[in-house]
């Protein structure tokens, strides 16, 4: 089977996600959260920092680093969890962007 | 390739390496920096976790955690004593942001692994574009009760060059406003 290598983008967008403000989950410690992303009708719990959400817009920065076999490929700030990337198609991730910038 | 001291010192004056606060040049040592403990730590509560049946793939961890943690900030409460087989969740005293350029690593201290404990649970890795306190996962192997307080030197960061910046990083435009 061959898989196609990504092709990134030279300059990132930079995109703010919507989330569910009713599903957001802080860490006991108060440097993480989970947020709630659906792509394709599937549900992906992503931990970010607490940093990465913004509490009057109820978005999560994310950054749209390329593409591969059609999807887009966001990546999400890193935790000491890692650092989460959905694939996603490009007109899931048009409704989910609230703001988007180079 | 890890950085020796001359490269970290390098590293957090012009490539975007951050430690906050910034560490005293007696706790950067020749491949590493010393890091601290931060006050607020979580031990999980002893009854009804022990023995829980959980299925990492469907877990909230988010949830679960603020469900059966049991917060202990020691600037408030003090020292916590952390008794022989018992698994706590802290974090660095120090803020961390790794550009994308570097990798790191977070790794016991050997004296205070001596006593027994880890500190954190094969999960030593810091992505590329990394910003935050660096979460510990602590377990006391060892026979005796330790006594953990605020700022004890806890573990060190080994920060390692990537042969090529990193594609997935995040570069934080938006989190840094």
């Amino acid at each position: 089977m061959q898989i196609e290598k990504p092709r990134w983008h030279a300059v990132p967008r930079y995109v703010s996600l919507r989330v569910d403000p009713n599903r957001i989950r802080r860490s006991p410690l108060g440097n993480e959260l989970s947020v709630v992303i659906v792509a394709d009708d599937t549900e992906h719990v992503v931990v970010v920092p607490t940093t990465a959400l913004d509490e009057e817009a109820w978005t999560v920065s994310a950054v749209e680093v390329g593409e591969q076999e059609g999807l887009v490929i966001v990546s999400f700030p890193s935790t000491s969890m890692g650092t989460a990337t959905l694939p996603m198609r490009r007109q899931v991730l048009k409704r989910l962007v609230v703001e988007a910038r180079e | 390739m890890v950085l020796s001291d001359g490269e970290i010192l390098d590293a957090l004056q012009g490539e975007g390496l951050v430690v906050d606060p910034l560490p005293a040049i007696n706790r950067i040592k020749p491949s590493s920096i010393d890091l601290r403990l931060h006050p607020r730590l979580l031990p999980h509560r002893e009854e009804p976790v022990k023995g829980m049946l959980l299925d990492p793939a469907e877990l909230d961890i988010m949830d679960h955690l603020e469900s059966y943690g049991d917060p202990w900030d020691m600037s408030a409460s003090g020292p916590f004593q952390m008794g022989p087989d018992s698994f706590v969740i802290g974090q660095t005293l120090e803020r961390i942001e790794i550009p994308l350029t570097l990798a790191a690593r977070v790794e016991g201290k050997s004296s205070i692994a001596r006593l027994g404990l880890a500190i954190h649970l094969t999960a030593p890795k810091i992505d590329p574009g990394f910003k935050g306190h660096i979460s510990l996962e602590m377990y006391n192997f060892g026979p005796y009760t330790l006594r953990l307080s605020q700022g004890m030197d806890i573990c060190v960061l080994i920060l390692e060059r990537l042969g090529r910046a990193a594609k997935q990083g995040y570069a934080g435009r938006f989190q840094d406003e």
